[in-house]
């Protein structure tokens, strides 16, 4: 997978520029409550349970400001990519146990053979530490699309 | 949404997991990414306590299921059941509709939950 077939997974509708949550929980409960209001999960509940036990294995905060929270699920039709912003940061119990300013969460259903293939991608193209010092200061998706795909 | 169907599909998901976090391949992913999975124990709980709120004869066919076909809950896309691809009848094409009770797949037997 090239870094810009990313691109392919992110859409507009897809993307929260500021989350309201203040807490680990409250992102995830947002972002699951997001996938149901675009219509890509029937239940916030079943995602975000889901979620919330993944994290239970170790936080998905991957360090410097990023976390990737992710699950296979039934309840998604193909691999969905969520996008969102906390400019002021949240404690995520990352890593680094630095606050997370970028959330990209990540549903597929058990069967998608490029689930793997893109969170593998994902991580490298999130953790190239140019492209990650840009991302920390974007404010929309196109910014975040010019990023990723090399424009900027 | 019938509230067991919906632990239904939050049991697989879960054992979907269970399988995955012992998974060679989910596990160097998870490496690279700098995560430490901390062994399945948590998720071993959150599996027995869900199985407790599931009626026994529902979660004696939900093992049977999955012993026979390794899914025992089967997503709906297009009108079809994703599992055997047989066409669910169409009074139930409205996923309001076929998730608002337990059904099983005229086929494979499967539950049937509407994406």
């Amino acid at each position: 997978m090239k870094q810009s077939d990313l691109l392919n997974y992110f859409h507009k509708d897809l993307f929260i520029p500021e989350l309201r949550a203040l807490s680990k929980d409250g992102v995830l409960k947002e972002m699951a409550a997001w996938l149901e209001s675009q219509k890509k999960v029937y239940k916030t509940s079943i995602i975000y349970d889901l979620l919330k036990n993944r994290e239970k294995l170790g936080s998905t905060g991957i360090g410097g400001g990023i976390a990737i929270p992710h699950c296979r699920s039934i309840a998604v039709e193909k691999l969905t990519v969520l996008f969102a912003i906390k400019s002021k940061g949240i404690d995520f119990k990352s890593t680094d146990k630095k606050s997370v300013k970028l959330f990209f969460m990540v549903a597929a259903p058990p069967q998608d053979v490029n689930y793997l293939v893109f969170l593998g991608k994902l991580v490298e193209v999130l953790t190239d530490k140019k492209i990650k010092k840009m991302l920390l200061k974007v404010k929309s998706f196109e910014e975040f699309k010019n990023i990723v795909s090399g424009v900027k | 949404m019938n509230e067991i169907l919906q632990k239904l599909v939050m049991l697989q998901d879960l054992d979907c997991m269970i399988v995955e976090v012992k998974s060679k391949d989910a596990k160097k992913v998870q490496k690279k990414m700098g995560l430490e999975i901390k062994g399945d124990e948590k998720l071993q709980n959150a599996r027995k306590v869900l199985e407790r709120s599931i009626p026994p004869s529902i979660l004696s066919r939900y093992h049977k299921l999955m012993e026979r076909y390794g899914k025992a809950v089967a997503p709906v896309v297009n009108n079809s059941c994703m599992c055997c691809f047989v066409t669910v009848p169409k009074r139930l094409t409205i996923r309001e509709v076929g998730n608002k009770e337990l059904r099983n797949c005229e086929r494979c037997g499967r539950f049937l939950y509407w994406v």
